[in-house]
């Protein structure tokens, strides 16, 4: 029913002439969009599962991870962009009747994600994730300039190829399934799929776990399929990193978890695909500690961080103990809104310094201390830092690499995440402090803090994990490593 | 099962397979277009063909819709961003096109080698099986050797070919709704690249990839 809003909210935006009309629709949408996603996600949590039209949408907790940090992090950045964008059209980056356009794009976006987490069929995931794809494109490249462009373009050829091997790997499932459930969309439906996982064909099978794997990889960002990410990322407008960042990055993981949680009964055995999870997740996670130290981009930087954080979730899935994975679920709830806070307040300071290079950006604390308050808050949560959420999550996937012997994987990985932290500080610091360019107009408004609340849910829960949400990802953990 | 004989199906695999290996030669990327237009009608009748032989309506729908929006508007499309662009050559930069054909070779015979352990399973579609994968290397290739986005957008449209080749060998077809979702999600990606492509001319004025290098680091 939220895919209805969000494509009915989509379609209504290109008849909404004025401005006013376009925040009106977009508030009542947002506004049933929580409402309709709430109920299901309280519904599926207090049943295990919950079934809608005979089961052509299905949500397990899983779904409802997913489903909730779509929510919150869209009502988030949404409400965000309104101020947003008004300010770049009057910075003339875009005329004003383009505005409709970003909204049309946004919410036909936030309908194919919603698909992808509302279906119970591995063939409709793969229909949704390239719709995503397309859906931000145009958005990517927003701006039409030659750099927004540029970064359009690698952006939709890259995920494009990465998404249709993940079509040739689902038909290889399915020709090693259809011969079992029959010809028919049931076969890829992922209740079905553990019943039948054994007597895979394990050649077939093992093909089209790698295809799918490397296909959404692409998507999700895993080095060295990475390249098309902080172009994408630096290049669309703030709100949209956030967007891409937070939720998309989630969904093309959720793709891969789907695969991952079925393959672990054939006869592959449960570490195939976990091992090259882990692979990537420290590809990823070795490679970008280089990129992050060297950058001289904000935005980029924190785009590198984001496939930086997706190498984690990897690590923490793909290793398969249950603490390990409780880390990772609770990992992909607190990245996604740290990183979301993150773009949201880079954005901000971004618009009002006019520059991305980190070089001519000094002395934030003296024009625009609240905005720094944030950062300091942002800098802390990125890097894992107690109290945070995000040292709890990072600590019980990390422990999970010495409990399963892997103490060199683990060494190294604290290795990384301790330099990637040095980096962090460097960058920041050096942007908080020292003399501010007089570009700037100093002052801003307290109101500017009620932007940090992501942030502070982040620190909330690094202190205390209420009962539900533990039970909540307990059976996330459930469904990923099959009732173990 | 498909409802033509071996003779025939070897036949209209050959078509295939060629047409690939023309656009990996083709100098000019309307020459190459036209040919991958053909290959696409070929692919669309092969499942008419199956439609009629299982006498599943639905299926002859769905290719006659295939070849309509794939072999119809896909090229027209594509055509006029040709035209506008005033683009002929497919800038061979990396690799010439006699060259590019020694490792089409290559590719097919890897094809046939990564496809094997699948044989065990489907013998009678060793050569469609091979043949799909070979398409889909080719469009990699045109992806990776050429400079003029258009071409690259001939690439995915190859390896689209391909991998519905394959789907059509793997699996006699998969769920209607899926390959819907999938050609649709195509005809959406071409217009959208369509779009893309208006907007790097009036950037760029030239539709070269070489001119994108400002992103790094």
């Amino acid at each position: 029913m939220f895919i209805g809003v969000a494509v009915i909210a989509a379609v209504g935006m290109l008849f909404s002439a004025k401005d006013t009309y376009l925040k009106l629709l977009n508030s009542v949408a947002l506004v049933l969009l929580t409402l309709s996603g709430g109920w299901t996600i309280r519904k599926t949590l207090s049943q295990g599962s919950y079934a809608y039209g005979t089961g052509i949408f299905y949500w397990d907790a899983l779904s409802a991870l997913l489903l909730g940090v779509i929510i919150m992090i869209a009502v988030y950045v949404i409400l965000f962009s309104f101020g947003y964008m008004e300010e770049e059209v009057h910075e003339k980056k875009f005329p004003r009747t383009r505005l409709k356009w970003y909204y049309f794009w946004i919410w036909i976006f936030m309908a194919t994600m919603l698909l992808v987490v509302s279906t119970p069929n591995l063939g409709i995931i793969w229909v949704g994730i390239e719709g995503t794809t397309l859906a931000t494109t145009l958005l990517v490249g927003f701006y039409r300039n030659k750099q927004a462009i540029e970064a359009a373009w690698k952006y939709v050829i890259l995920c494009v190829v990465g998404i249709s091997f993940a079509l040739l790997g689902t038909m290889l499932l399915f020709a090693s399934v259809a011969p079992l459930l029959g010809q028919s969309l049931s076969a890829l439906d992922w209740r079905m799929l553990p019943k039948v996982a054994g007597q895979l064909d394990p050649t077939l099978f093992r093909l089209g776990a790698l295809f799918a794997i490397v296909g959404y990889g692409a998507k999700v960002g895993f080095a060295p399929m990475h390249a098309w990410l902080p172009d994408a990322h630096s290049q669309a407008p703030s709100p949209v990193s956030a967007l891409l960042s937070a939720v998309l990055l989630n969904c093309a993981l959720y793709a891969i978890l789907r695969w991952y949680s079925f393959a672990r009964l054939t006869a592959l055995g449960p570490d195939f695909v976990g091992t090259i999870l882990m692979s990537f997740g420290f590809l990823s996670l070795a490679l970008m500690t280089g990129f992050i130290l060297l950058q001289k981009d904000i935005k980029r930087l924190l785009a590198y961080s984001s496939v930086e954080h997706m190498g984690i979730l990897a690590i923490g899935f793909g290793l398969g103990t249950k603490e390990a994975v409780w880390g990772a679920s609770l990992h992909l709830l607190l990245h996604g809104l740290t990183k979301a806070n993150l773009f949201v307040i880079v954005g901000r300071l971004v618009q009002k310094t006019g520059t991305r290079q980190m070089a001519r950006i000094r002395g934030i604390f003296k024009v625009l201390p609240y905005t720094g308050m944030i950062m300091v808050l942002g800098l802390l949560s990125i890097t894992g830092t107690p109290p945070f959420g995000t040292f709890r999550s990072e600590v019980s996937i990390l422990s999970g690499l010495f409990k399963t012997g892997h103490p060199l994987l683990g060494f190294f990985s604290i290795l990384f995440l301790t330099v990637i932290f040095a980096g962090f500080l460097y960058h920041f610091l050096q942007m908080l402090y020292g003399k501010p360019s007089s570009r700037h107009q100093p002052g801003e408004s307290v109101s500017t803090l009620a932007l940090a609340i992501p942030l502070l849910v982040v620190l909330f829960l690094g202190m205390f994990i209420p009962q539900s949400l533990n039970q909540a990802l307990n059976q996330v953990v459930k469904v990923i490593l099959g009732g173990v | 099962m498909i409802g033509i004989s071996d003779n025939e199906l070897n036949l209209v695999l050959l078509v295939l397979l060629v047409s690939g290996l023309i656009m990996v030669y083709s100098a000019r990327v309307k020459n190459a277009l036209n040919w991958w237009t053909l290959q696409t009608v070929f692919v669309s009748l092969l499942l008419i063909a199956e439609g009629y032989h299982n006498h599943a309506i639905e299926v002859i729908i769905f290719g006659v819709l295939l070849l309509v929006a794939k072999a119809g508007v896909i090229p027209i499309l594509l055509r006029r961003v040709l035209k506008e662009s005033k683009t002929e050559w497919v800038g061979e930069i990396y690799l010439k096109r006699a060259l590019s054909l020694v490792f089409a070779g290559g590719l097919t015979l890897i094809a046939y080698e990564v496809t094997e352990p699948l044989m065990a399973l489907h013998s009678g579609y060793r050569n469609g099986l091979a043949v799909a994968f070979a398409l889909i290397f080719y469009g990699l290739l045109l992806m990776m050797a050429r400079k003029v986005a258009i071409v690259q957008v001939l690439g995915i449209l190859l390896i689209d070919n391909g991998i519905f080749l394959a789907g059509f060998f793997l699996t006699q077809g998969m769920p209607l709704l899926v390959e819907l979702g999938a050609a649709f999600d195509i005809l959406v990606g071409i217009v959208i690249i369509g779009i893309l492509s208006k907007q790097m001319l009036e950037n760029y004025d030239s539709l070269n990839v070489d001119h994108m290098r400002s992103l790094k680091g």
